[in-house]
């Protein structure tokens, strides 16, 4: 029942029955991720529909009806169920390892969370069964667009419940998250000793408190206008959910991108065999970059004429230079390091590279003369596939081969591993630069079809191929994960020479994580112990970085 | 003259070489650190990393792209001082139909509109698009069927467009003049664009927000007439009107 | 020993800067001026919190005793009330009866809950003393 009394004798009920309901920080965290995984794949396939649609011009695979319910749902899941979920999911599992603590502060109201979760994706899902068909108005569902009269019925109904539940679900995450890490911190790991991705899910934990509950209170909304009372139906009020709507937007891809930056850091670290560089620098460009994501919403509305067009620009060009914070630090932590040229590693890489190309672009259309052609063209798609692929996808990838072992006490083929990475990369590269190009000669978004005399056939065709080989890297990977977990070489607790805590417990953690937590004296517990042993082993040689980040 | 894609080509290159040169620098800086400092075994005495901070270099580092980022923040602002498409909803214009959106808050420019010579409502619907030249009395509308309404101007002046939307939020966008804004039900938007060059636009124009089931097909022709070939037009139009 | 609550003062302060600037220089309307602003003062009352809760004396984790049940079935009950809750306008009033059932027995197994988690604690007190 307790930390301090035994754990029950008998395990009561079937043992899925008791991972579904559990307040173990670490089956909650498997519950979320794994669910999250799931929608990954599932919005996956809706992705390829959507490309084998667009292969070629006229209408082939699919309905004009069906398409919009698919790219819609595409894009509602890899936000609402997979992105944010697999962001704070890998916070629930990993942050009180990481910390030093024996669990979440309210572990319920994660479980409830995950609940919510659940249903929410089913919902979202189960309006494929109505006769209208799931939602379909976009995964913003722009009012008028998405009230009763522009896209009736029941499947746009459950659209809305579930897009309100799976933001209730992040709250309570974020707020257990982020309780636990101010709460329940072990003896010495003081805030500026908290390892780099606990940092990314401060910061994360807080931009989803401020910024979620703009969403809820914008379905909640919508839900009373699609059941017959004005909300949005006054003037000024498309443009008014427009703004509750991006202030949840805008935040939200950034939730889904600091804690796989961090991960990526991490496996940088690690792989690197030093301390990670300018950690107080890294840690303050984080709490700035959330401060200026919380403060672009704007700039998706430049088309709109009626947001100070300046302001948001002049604040979205600013991520410039917290975001240049983050990728000096990270080359800085390669600088003259022993690099291991694992999967993980591989997977940082990739996603500071493939990450740039959406970061530079995205700096493109902060300037609104550049947006007022690019917006919601296949530029922008190629722009927020580049930040969200590169940025979500390899990060998160970089962060499964990371911690797998840590989680499975097993590791993962690397040398699939390495087919997985360059397959994605390619395939990452060969499915969005086209859509650059398409997108600057005008091709809009969200159309099932094209003037066969515009010229984007070939560009288009190409994109497609390019999906394909990434389904193909995402097989290499799944074939990797189920061979793994049945016959994968035992990883011991401390696999890569890991830095943080969590390496320093048995793998998978017992119940309460920790038999007895190491001393911290940095923001790299472990490395501090083991160059410790290394000096007094061998006191001819000093190794590594001396004088450490701590203070 | 307002010419939308001027200002776009302009800030085109000058974005254009500074992304592409980042993103050079930084990805063969990761390729090179990848290689170079790669784990080679156990008798790699190659020196390591002495400090784990360097305040100094990462603060002028920050400096240099504070200052890039200024740059770009001032050309932009100089080029959207000329981007006289990009003004305030107009007041009081509506026409019986259409009731005046909320005020806007983009006037504080301070930039007039520029004198137009010419006036076009643009009233989009959900699944196509209508110009009414109001000085002129002419209407350009789909004939129905699936035939796409043709927006025709004179190229060489300034038009100015007044929109609005019948049902949900549409966006009137022109590819080849680099431009597009959304059009709002209960609500005016106004600019204001120019078009230098004659001709039939093969890509015409698109609806670019999403409006429901045939989104796809929400398109216009757009035709820019010399200014005589325009009044010719105007005289067969509004003849064809009366007979 | 947590310094959590400065952490979320610095942050309030940098969106009040954001929100100072767009106010000062700019010429926001009226609805990004009151998001960017309640986005600093929400921070702003986190911190609070993160304050006074650190300033508690009971709080477990200056204690080291906690007590949480393994498996909490009532939390799940709790979930499922809030899933039929929401489904009652669209799927039918009667979803709402279903809901009351099992939201009362969701809060009966918290309070069972709740009541052996606090003689845990005592029972782990007076064992450890």
């Amino acid at each position: 029942m307790s930390a301090t009394l035994p754990p029950p004798a008998v395990r009561r009920g079937p043992r899925l029955l008791g991972i579904l309901s559990s307040t173990d920080h670490k089956h909650l965290g498997l519950l979320v991720c794994g669910g999250a995984f799931v929608f990954f794949c599932l919005g996956g396939l809706l992705a390829l529909l959507m490309r084998s649609e667009l292969a070629a011009p006229e209408l082939q695979v699919m309905s004009l009806n069906a398409y919009n319910q698919v790219f819609t749902i595409h894009g509602s899941t890899m936000f609402y169920l997979f992105g944010a979920p697999m962001a704070l999911g890998f916070g629930l599992y990993l942050v009180p390892l990481q910390i030093g603590a024996s669990g979440l502060r309210w572990p319920r109201l994660v479980l409830l969370g995950f609940w919510l979760f659940l249903g929410a994706g089913l919902l979202m899902y189960a309006g494929f069964l109505t006769q209208e068909g799931a939602g379909r108005a976009g995964w913003f569902a722009f009012d008028p667009l998405s009230d009763d009269v522009g896209t009736p019925g029941t499947g746009m109904d459950l659209w809305v419940i579930s897009v309100f539940l799976s933001v209730l679900a992040g709250m309570l995450w974020a707020a257990s998250i982020l309780a636990t890490i101010i709460r329940h911190r072990a003896p010495g790991m003081t805030m500026l000793r908290l390892p780099v991705f606990t940092w990314s899910m401060v910061v994360s934990s807080l931009m989803t408190l401020v910024a979620f509950p703009a969403l809820l209170l914008a379905m909640g909304l919508l839900f009373i206008e699609r059941h017959g009372l004005d909300v949005f139906t006054q003037p000024g009020g498309a443009i008014f959910y427009q703004h509750l709507f991006w202030f949840f937007g805008h935040p939200v891809v950034y939730i889904v991108f600091f804690p796989f930056l961090a991960a990526g850091s991490e496996a940088i670290a690690t792989s690197a065999g030093q301390r990670f560089f300018g950690y107080k620098l890294f840690v303050g460009s984080l709490l700035a970059f959330a401060a200026l994501s919380v403060s672009v919403w704007g700039h998706h509305m430049f088309v709109t004429s009626s947001v100070d067009n300046r302001f948001f620009s002049l604040t979205t060009t600013a991520i410039i230079v917290v975001a240049g914070v983050e990728y000096f630090d990270n080359l800085a932590t390669m600088f003259r390091g022993r690099i291991k040229l694992r999967a993980s590693f591989l997977f940082a890489c990739g996603f500071m590279i493939v990450f740039l190309i959406g970061g530079l672009s995205g700096i493109w259309v902060a300037s609104p003369p550049l947006d007022y052609n690019a917006h919601d063209t296949y530029s922008v798609v190629a722009h927020f596939h580049y930040t969200l692929f590169g940025g979500t996808v390899f990060g998160m990838f970089a962060g499964i081969y990371h911690w797998f072992p840590k989680v499975t006490g097993r590791l993962l083929d690397e040398r699939l591993g390495r087919w997985h990475f360059w397959l994605m990369l390619l395939g990452g590269l060969v499915t969005f630069i086209p859509q650059f190009f398409v997108g600057e000669q005008g091709m809009v978004r969200r159309i099932a079809d094209y003037p066969e005399t515009a010229g984007w056939t070939a560009l288009n065709a190409l994109s497609t191929v390019g999906a394909f080989i990434i389904l193909l890297s995402l097989l290499i990977f799944l074939a990797n994960l189920i061979r793994s977990l049945r016959l994968g070489k035992p990883s011991g607790p401390d696999p890569w020479d890991g830095h943080t805590l969590e390496w320093a417990t048995s793998s998978p953690p017992p119940r309460y994580n920790f038999p007895a937590v190491p001393p911290v004296r940095s923001y790299a517990p472990l490395l501090d112990l083991k160059e410790e042993a290394a000096e007094d082993e061998s006191s001819h040689r000093p190794v590594a970085s001396g004088e450490g980040g701590s203070q | 003259m307002v010419d939308t894609r001027d200002t776009w080509q302009d800030l085109f290159n000058l974005y254009l070489p500074i992304g592409v040169g980042v993103f050079v620098v930084i990805t063969l800086l990761v390729v090179i650190f990848a290689v170079r400092y790669r784990d080679r075994g156990a008798e790699d005495d190659r020196p390591r990393r002495r400090r784990s901070h360097f305040t100094g270099a990462e603060g002028s580092y920050i400096l240099l792209l504070a200052l890039i980022a200024a740059m770009l923040v001032y050309f932009t602002f100089t080029e959207m001082g000329d981007d006289r498409a990009n003004l305030p909803a107009e007041a009081s214009t509506g026409t019986g139909e259409l009731k005046q959106g909320g005020a806007d808050e983009e006037g504080q420019d301070g930039i007039q509109a520029p004198p137009a010579e010419l006036e076009i409502q643009v009233t989009a619907a959900r699944w196509t698009w209508r110009f009414d030249y109001p000085e002129l009395g002419i209407t350009q509308a789909s004939g129905g069927g699936g035939e796409l309404t043709t927006l025709v101007v004179p190229t060489g002046v300034n038009v100015r467009f007044t929109m609005t939307s019948l049902d949900v939020i549409h966006s009137f966008y022109i590819p080849q003049l680099r431009f597009k804004r959304d059009a709002f039900p209960e609500r005016l938007t106004s600019f204001t664009l120019g078009f230098t060059e004659p001709g039939d636009y093969p890509k015409g124009g698109f609806c670019a927000e999403f409006c429901g089931l045939r989104h796809a097909a929400m398109l216009f022709r757009v035709s820019a007439m010399e200014p005589e070939r325009f009044r010719a037009w105007v005289t067969q139009r509004q003849l064809e009107a009366r007979g | 020993m947590s310094r959590g609550w400065v952490v979320m003062l610095a942050w309030a302060l940098m969106l009040g800067v954001v929100w100072v600037v767009q106010w000062a220089i700019f010429d926001p309307d009226l609805i990004a001026f009151v998001l960017l602003g309640s986005a600093s003062a929400t921070t702003a009352l986190m911190a609070l919190w993160a304050l006074l809760a650190g300033r508690r004396r009971d709080a477990p984790a200056d204690e080291g005793i906690e007590a949480t049940p393994d498996a909490s079935h009532a939390t799940v009950l709790l979930g499922i009330t809030v899933l039929l809750l929401v489904l009652a306008p669209v799927l039918g009033g009667w979803l709402a009866f279903t809901a009351a059932g099992t939201g009362l027995l969701a809060v009966g197994g918290l309070v069972r809950e709740r009541s052996s988690e606090r003689r845990a604690v005592r029972a782990a007190r007076e064992g450890g003393a």
